[in-house]
């Protein structure tokens, strides 16, 4: 299991600084959740530890590993991302697109570990039930667990999910998010995630992230991070937050007024 | 445990290999029927002893110099643009792509028609091959073309689709110029390049198609886990460990070469590249292991089938194939379409 | 848009040439009243002193004699260039001053109406295949007050009665225009004493000699029966084998077809332009016949053809396309079939020397060129 260890990480999109010098650590077993306004540079940081976008500077370590020496293949079996855009293709059975999650692994002829994982996860998740059912005729909550469980057949040790509950009801939020934490627990696994909602962030997370313009805005347990200052500076809200304590509650109330516009 | 994921496997995968064989069969039966039909009537037996020897020279001459290039030429054609669509169709996500969507047949039909209009051609070669070989030469400069732009730009789909438009366009008014200016014969010959004929086949073409579609397939085959992960969104794929950009630019250039060698020899048949690969996505699914010699096979299917039909229609007359594969794919894949209960993309 | 500007030049017209107009039309009150091809009546106003010729120069040099190609104001530069490029280098050889005429264009492709207009012109002569691709053209000029006819030569039907009347009506349009009507009768009746030379002699014939003619610009491409060639060759009395498989015009056959039929004659036509390596094998301005026997060995080496009786009796023949149909000297492909097909009946029959006697007779320029090649022995 590794720790993640993000260090003076610098990202340039079209000369606009995306992300600039960013440190935190990740912790196993741990959930991370990265909170922050719209643009403040959430997605990229995710990118940039799964490799798929390479810093311009700064250095991302697995461990004592250097994630800029590592080869993409086995970046892939260390790490797996969900996007916040997934594509399920229509003709697949949900089986199908839950292996599809071990394609770093696969060989032209499927293995039998292959399948034992596969199923092994299904079960772990409850979606065994309707291995043979086609993907496409998913509800949205169902959808989102096999993106899960897709994501978990490569066995990683970091999981990076980009707002993976956004477009689910209340009660698949918390049944999604229960989850990750319990197989973040077992399996001690690094999670990053990304969160919009502060209230499930303070609920899940270990570790809350705050990104603002692309800096660290704050970093440390949520109810040491979340307080009605960062969220007025961060987010230029006026929100109350309720503490009971180590459990916090945000309740926001009104959008500051601002001459010049946003704060940031 | 170990009975249960068995059992799953079983039954996803099973039924894939099912169809696959009902398409291999299918191919197989047209394609000894395709040999069986002709002018000169010959039953099975006549036909496999003079595919074996010359028992009546008349046979043997026809069965060895038109019906088997024909059928062959059917069947492989058939294939190389029912895979090239599928790649098309996967490496652009769209399921409106063909392998003619980047122009490349615009291309390949100005290239014959600059062979001949000014008898042109880009290699010192026999006459029967001047026309192929220009226009192999042309849709495959469209195919750099498409290279070129996507490299400025960025190998995403969109940027395929429209470059390729774009030089469809440019690729098309310059044969309408050339057209234009082409004599009554030049432009009759043109216009029927451009049609789309089996009439074209013979043995050593087939030979060279099957080169190109034996040495694609196996080499798309090879890469289906990653070909595959490209359907799951760019930057999915990515995390897995994909090169997406190499993928497309690799995957690019083995359908160019299949398009362009199937485009030369026969000229344009439209449709097949478009509905080969749905007709066998939509019954094997997205998985690509199955789903290359699915759409290969499916393509075969839909070119023999025209091709029968075509020497069938009017008995001792060839009747365009170009016209006959729409006319029976089109019912058959709205069939699939319409009743089927699956998404088909 | 362009009909705004056919009212600028209507009001052009009318403005700048009204005097001229005036003046030419005080001498020319007469007019004359054609019914053309089509059955349209067109008034034209005599005489004729501008021409613009959208098909058959031959035809109009035949019947109006050379004095008639002064009446040319424009004519279909095009089309000759593209379809009959010998013809028009004959043209361009013997009358330089046709070069210089202003192109109007083939209708359906290139045809431009106002530059007719332009021309004044007092009659518009074109072919009835023309009339689908300028219907709205020809509205606008007679709106113009240019009048427009059509002519037709093809045989349509195998129907030599047929053919007569509507040679004979195309011909007595143009006589009529030229005020040249006792020589289109003589051109006429060359015409159609030939094709019954032939016709009487091959009345009686039951043996019809199978034969296909091929296109050459696609291989396979044969023509069927709503072609010129099958008319030819019903009229000298053979039996085009690919009409039974081609209900039109032309078309691809079957190769195997091909060896089932087995015809005893086989003919390929081309034009000038020999499609494949753009070889010129045929025509006006070819001198010899080496590079048509040539080009006849490449078409007849296709599998199993060794064992047609065509190619053994090395009956393999190769015609110019033009002789084929459209214009007052296309019973010569009927003579060529009629010798091909039955070269004992015709032994004394020479159709390049009937072609040169029609040259000779009414047209304004010496025939040169190589028509029709046989393969010739091995």
């Amino acid at each position: 299991m590794v720790t993640v260890r993000v260090e003076d990480v610098s990202f340039y999109y079209d000369r606009k600084k995306v992300l600039d010098r960013i440190n935190f650590t990740a912790e196993q077993g741990e959930i991370t959740a990265v909170i922050g306004p719209n643009g403040a540079g959430k997605s990229t940081l995710l990118k940039t530890i799964a490799k798929i976008v390479q810093p311009d500077s700064g250095e991302i370590f697995f461990d004592e590993k250097r994630l800029s020496r590592m080869k993409k293949e086995d970046v892939s079996r260390t790490v797996s991302y969900l996007p916040q855009d997934n594509v399920i293709p229509g003709i697949l059975t949900v089986f199908e697109v839950v292996m599809l999650g071990r394609i770093p692994y696969l060989n032209w002829r499927i293995g039998k570990e292959d399948l034992k994982i596969t199923v092994k996860v299904m079960k772990e998740l409850g979606i065994d039930n309707y291995a043979k059912r086609y993907a496409n005729k998913l509800s949205g909550g169902e959808r989102q667990v096999v993106l899960v469980a897709q994501a978990l057949v490569r066995e990683p040790e970091v999981l990076l999910l980009d707002e993976p509950v956004s477009n689910l009801d209340i009660r698949n939020k918390l049944e999604i998010l229960e989850l990750i934490r319990k197989i973040t627990k077992e399996r001690e696994m690094t999670t990053i995630i990304v969160l919009h909602d502060l209230n499930l962030a303070a609920m899940y997370a270990d570790k809350v992230i705050i990104l603002s313009g692309g800096k660290v805005y704050a970093r440390g347990r949520p109810y040491e991070v979340l307080n009605e200052d960062v969220l007025s500076s961060v987010y230029g809200i006026e929100a109350e937050v309720k503490r009971d304590g180590e459990k916090i509650q945000v309740i926001p109330l009104r959008p500051v007024k601002c001459d010049k516009g946003r704060p940031f | 445990m170990e009975t249960e994921y068995y059992r799953i496997y079983k039954t996803v995968f099973y039924r894939r290999i099912f169809f696959i064989s009902v398409f291999a069969v299918v191919c197989f039966v047209l394609a000894v029927v395709d040999l069986m039909v002709g002018p000169i009537s010959a039953g099975f037996c006549s036909v496999l002893i003079n595919l074996i020897y010359p028992q009546n020279e008349t046979l043997h001459v026809v069965i060895w110099d038109y019906r088997l290039p024909w059928t062959l030429m059917a069947l492989l054609v058939g294939g190389a643009l029912g895979l090239a669509g599928l790649e098309m169709q996967t490496i652009l996500n769209n399921p409106l792509a063909s392998p003619y969507t980047l122009g490349i047949s615009a291309g390949a039909g100005f290239g014959a028609a600059v062979a001949y209009v000014f008898g042109l051609n880009v290699l010192p070669v026999p006459l029967e091959f001047t026309v192929p070989v220009n226009a192999f030469f042309f849709a495959f400069l469209t195919c750099m073309l498409i290279m070129f732009i996507g490299k400025i730009r960025g190998f995403t789909s969109e940027t395929l689709v429209l470059g390729g438009i774009a030089i469809a366009f440019l690729f098309h008014s310059m044969l309408a110029l050339l057209e234009y200016f082409a004599s009554e014969e030049t432009l009759q010959a043109i216009v029927f390049w451009m049609f789309g004929s089996l009439t074209k086949s013979t043995l050593p073409k087939a030979q060279i198609v099957f080169a190109v579609l034996a040495f694609t397939s196996a080499a798309l085959m090879s890469r289906s886990w990653k070909i595959t992960a490209l359907r799951l969104g760019d930057e999915k794929a990515k995390s897995l460990g994909i090169n997406v950009e190499r993928m497309r630019i690799e995957v690019l250039i083995y359908i160019s070469l299949l398009t362009s060698v199937a485009v030369c020899f026969v000229g344009i048949i439209a449709f097949i590249g478009l509905v080969a690969p749905h007709m066998a996505r939509i019954l094997l699914g997205e998985d690509q292991r199955f789903l290359i010699p699915g759409s290969i096979l499916c393509g075969a299917i839909v070119l023999s089938a025209g091709a029968i039909a075509s020497k069938v229609i009017v008995p001792g007359a060839i009747f365009p194939v170009g016209i006959i594969t729409s006319m029976i794919g089109v019912p058959f894949f709205l069939l699939l379409v319409v009743r089927g209960r699956k998404h088909i993309w | 848009m362009r009909k705004s500007l056919l009212f600028f030049c209507l009001i052009a017209l009318l403005l700048c040439g009204c005097a001229q107009v005036k003046n030419v039309a005080e001498k020319r009150t007469k007019t004359i009243t054609v019914t053309d091809i089509l059955g349209r009546t067109v008034t034209i106003k005599t005489p004729v002193r501008r021409v613009v010729l959208l098909y058959g120069l031959e035809d109009y040099a035949a019947v109006g004699g050379r004095g008639s190609l002064s009446k040319l104001v424009g004519i279909n530069a095009w089309r000759y260039k593209m379809y009959r490029p010998d013809w028009w280098q004959a043209w361009i050889e013997y009358y330089p001053e046709i070069k210089k005429l202003p192109d109007v264009g083939q209708p359906g492709k290139t045809f431009q109406v106002e530059e007719v207009i332009k021309l004044k012109p007092d009659v518009v002569i074109a072919d009835r295949s023309m009339y689908k691709y300028m219907t709205e053209d020809v509205k606008r000029l007679e709106k113009a007050g240019i009048p427009v006819v059509f002519t037709d030569y093809f045989p349509h039907t195998n129907n030599v009665t047929e053919l007569f009347n509507e040679v004979n009506r195309s011909a007595m349009i143009l006589g009529k225009i030229l005020n040249r009507e006792e020589r289109a009768k003589e051109v006429v009746k060359f015409f159609e004493d030939h094709v019954m030379e032939i016709v009487n002699k091959t009345k009686g014939i039951r043996s019809k000699p199978k034969v296909i003619v091929f296109a050459t610009w696609s291989k396979w491409d044969a023509y069927g029966k709503k072609s010129m060639y099958n008319f030819w060759i019903d009229l000298a009395g053979g039996d085009n084998v690919a009409a039974k498989v081609i209900p039109g015009f032309s078309g691809d056959i079957n190769p195997e077809f091909v060896l089932k039929a087995n015809p005893d004659v086989l003919v390929f036509t081309c034009n000038n332009n020999f499609p494949s390596g753009q070889r010129v094998v045929i025509g006006y301005t070819v001198n010899n016949s080496s590079s048509a026997k040539e080009a006849l060995k490449e078409l007849i080496n296709r599998p199993g053809w060794n064992k047609l009786n065509a190619v053994k009796d090395r009956r393999v023949y190769i015609i110019h396309h033009g002789l084929s149909h459209g214009h007052l000297f296309e019973f010569v492909c009927l003579e060529y079939m009629a010798k091909w097909l039955h070269p004992t009946l015709f032994r004394n029959l020479e159709p390049k020397k009937d072609l040169q006697t029609f040259y000779s007779k009414f047209m304004p320029m010496p025939l040169h060129g190589v028509w029709a090649v046989r393969l010739g022995g091995s």
